[in-house]
């Protein structure tokens, strides 16, 4: 039966399509390194605002957190793209789409680095304390650099998540390589051949992407934190 | 002036009362050992000093400056109180001299150069130059607490805290630290230190102190107080650790 | 608030959740079954039976479910399998899951301490027994605060349902702003509230069963 289904394969329409599939590629490639940039940014400062001295900035990070990372990223991008212009905010596709998918991962993030943060140890506090460093001396210096290495394991899942998430983008019509995918498909309706593609290029690219985290990872541990 | 001046000093965790009432005095130059059951607040003590801990009743005075005064602020405080605690507290993600040039640095505002400069000295003085660019997980425990010296000196402080600096290393390892400390003292550096080394704190210390539930029972001169101590607590737990 | 919004709220919820809710909850059986099944085959230490497994977990959690979805529902029938939305979206996220599944019931059985195993084995049980009398009682408590994740995880990711024409809570929103673009708006936000309220609470407990578990 396998065999079966296999004869009906047609690859020809992939090596067609390689120059567009390659772009959107690219494109996810893109959209992912702008995303993690913008993650961490959210997740850092998200993380300082959920463990500082401040009730409301505490309650802030907390309620956003909470709310995007309970609510799904699909839903996000449609109310980044569609709702937003309602109230006079025209995003283009991608904007829209990448914010979302940085608010989204970024509110996870928040909650991995809030738990790496919980993790270093007290008397690392106490010492940069008692050498009289300030507040944002500490965070800086002692406690995110440790914060991160702890936490670097479940970040690089959520960073593996972004890229996959990426693939949401196309609903709204933003390019990167799923949505190439549906283009071709629209025109040519066959379809295994390449969503088999699309699926390679996203495991080869979580491969290598985990592959650059476990060495990194590895790397960090050597000096033993 | 006293460079460190206790007086009635109250403090509570939570239904805990763990300083019940302490006024303690120590003079430039001096060297006070603070000896004592486990439970009994000397760790406590220390940390009213330099505000890690902020006291509940009575008043702290250091280098004439008082830690309840809201206009006096942490870091005038710290800047004058160096700290060496007993888990080392190294920072892991920096080598050795980045450990001891952080606080110059960022603190006093040393340039980078000059900051190097004065670690590495400091660096030499515990016997540690060579593993300047170590990182503290390649150190044993006893050169890691000597970073941790150097790294508090480095901030040029008036009084020196020890807070069991050597109860987290193994016996044969103490000695390299507490010789370290002892040319600290021949400098006539305002120490106080919390221990359970006797020999150190009888040889060493020119002030002693022994607490037990959160008051001092007994001070005086070291000798005096190991050969002829006069409250029966005091004699209990000496008997027990000599 | 309009009454235009009224209205499509009502049909959003009325008609939307049960489809969410009942894609959901399937493919949350699928997962666990998937996964206690797989989990337990790779307590085995089977050298081929783990590579399969291994393999299955990884194409499953590398590729974007988003793509397995479209190619469960459009790429399938080129091959002969032809399975309704419904079914797609269920046996997508049920596959997805299940993967993810199979990770959570390995860690629980390999955080128990093999010395447990071990002293069973002694006893005179047998691997079967070893395993449901001892691994498994304490295994499933562990198991419990990251299948409550999982949960949240698939409800979220039930939202792609509506990419292929599912009728969930998304999708019937985007048929009612189809006369009307500015209910974007406040149909979103109520949806995004709705997979709040059903997503947030189980968060919470499974943040608080995680630490009185520890």
């Amino acid at each position: 039966m396998p065999l079966l289904a296999a004869a009906r394969l047609d690859f020809s329409i992939v090596r067609e399509s390689l120059p567009e599939l390659g772009s959107g590629a690219l494109w996810t490639l893109e959209v992912t390194a702008t995303g993690i940039v913008g993650m961490l940014l959210v997740g850092i400062v998200g993380a300082a605002m959920r463990t500082s001295n401040s009730a409301p900035a505490r309650g802030f990070a907390t309620a956003f957190a909470e709310f995007f990372r309970n609510t799904p990223p699909l839903v996000h991008i449609f109310f980044a793209y569609f709702a937003l212009p309602v109230v006079g905010i025209k995003l283009p596709a991608f904007v829209a789409g990448t914010l979302a998918l940085v608010f989204y991962q970024g509110a996870i993030a928040i909650e991995i680095l809030r738990a790496g943060i919980e993790a270093v140890p007290k008397g690392q506090f106490e010492a940069a304390s008692a050498l009289g460093l300030s507040g944002f001396e500490q965070f800086r210096s002692i406690v995110m650099p440790q914060a991160f290495r702890i936490s670097l394991p479940a970040l690089g899942n959520n960073l593996i998540s972004l890229l996959k998430n990426t693939s949401l983008i196309s609903a709204i019509g933003a390019i990167e390589i799923t949505g190439v995918a549906n283009d071709i498909i629209a025109i040519r309706l066959t379809s295994a051949e390449l969503y088999l593609t699309v699926g390679a290029f996203y495991l080869c690219s979580v491969f290598i992407l985990s592959g650059i985290l476990r060495s990194t990872e590895a790397r960090l541990a050597r000096y033993g934190t | 002036m006293a460079m460190v001046a206790m007086s009635h000093v109250r403090k509570a965790f939570g239904s805990n009362e763990v300083l019940k009432d302490i006024s303690l005095t120590v003079d430039p130059d001096e060297v006070c050992c603070i000896i004592g059951p486990s439970g009994s607040g000397k760790s406590t003590v220390l940390r009213c000093i330099n505000r890690l801990v902020s006291i509940d009743g009575g008043e702290v005075i250091v280098d004439g400056l008082s830690v309840t005064d809201p206009k006096v602020k942490d870091v005038d405080l710290r800047r004058r109180v160096g700290m060496v605690f007993q888990q080392f507290n190294l920072f892991p993600h920096m080598t050795a001299l980045q450990n001891v040039t952080l606080a110059p640095r960022k603190v006093r505002g040393l340039a980078g150069a000059q900051a190097e400069e004065t670690a590495m000295r400091l660096l030499a003085k515990v016997g540690l130059r060579e593993k300047a660019q170590e990182y503290p997980a390649q150190l044993s425990g006893g050169q890691q607490q000597r970073v941790a010296i150097a790294r508090a000196l480095a901030m040029e402080p008036k009084v020196m805290l020890f807070d069991e600096a050597t109860s987290a290393l193994d016996p044969e390892i103490t000695g390299e630290v507490l010789a370290v400390m002892r040319d600290l003292a021949a400098e006539h550096t305002t120490m106080i230190i919390v221990t359970h080394e006797m020999g150190f704190a009888r040889e060493v210390g020119t002030h002693l102190v022994f607490m037990d539930g959160g008051v001092i029972v007994e001070e005086g001169a070291p000798r005096a107080i190991f050969e002829n101590p006069q409250a029966e607590r005091t004699k209990a737990f000496l008997s027990k650790v000599l | 608030m309009s009454p235009a919004y009224f209205s499509a709220l009502r049909d959003v919820i009325v008609h939307g959740l049960p489809v969410t809710v009942e894609v959901s909850f399937a493919s949350m059986l699928i997962a666990v079954a998937g996964g206690l099944i797989l989990g337990v085959v790779r307590a085995l230490r089977n050298p081929a039976l783990d590579a399969i497994v291994i393999a299955y977990v990884e194409v499953l959690r590398g590729i974007p479910l988003l793509v397995l979805m479209f190619f469960v529902f459009f790429g399938l029938p080129q091959l002969g399998f032809h399975f309704p939305e419904i079914p797609s979206a269920i046996i997508a996220l049920g596959l997805w899951g299940a993967a993810n599944a199979t990770e959570i019931v390995r860690g629980a059985i390999f955080s128990i301490a093999s010395g447990q195993s071990e002293a069973g084995s002694a006893l005179g049980l047998g691997w079967l027994q070893v395993m449901t009398s001892i691994v498994l009682p304490q295994a499933l408590r562990r198991m419990i605060p990251p299948f409550m994740s999982l949960f949240v995880a698939i409800v979220e990711s039930s939202s792609l349902a509506a990419l292929i024409g599912v009728r969930d809570l998304l999708e019937i929103v985007r048929i009612k702003v189809e006369n009307d673009a500015t209910l974007w708006l406040p149909l979103l936000i109520s949806i995004l509230f709705i997979y709040f309220l059903i997503n947030y609470p189980i968060s919470l407990l499974s943040q608080r069963l995680e630490k009185r578990l520890a």
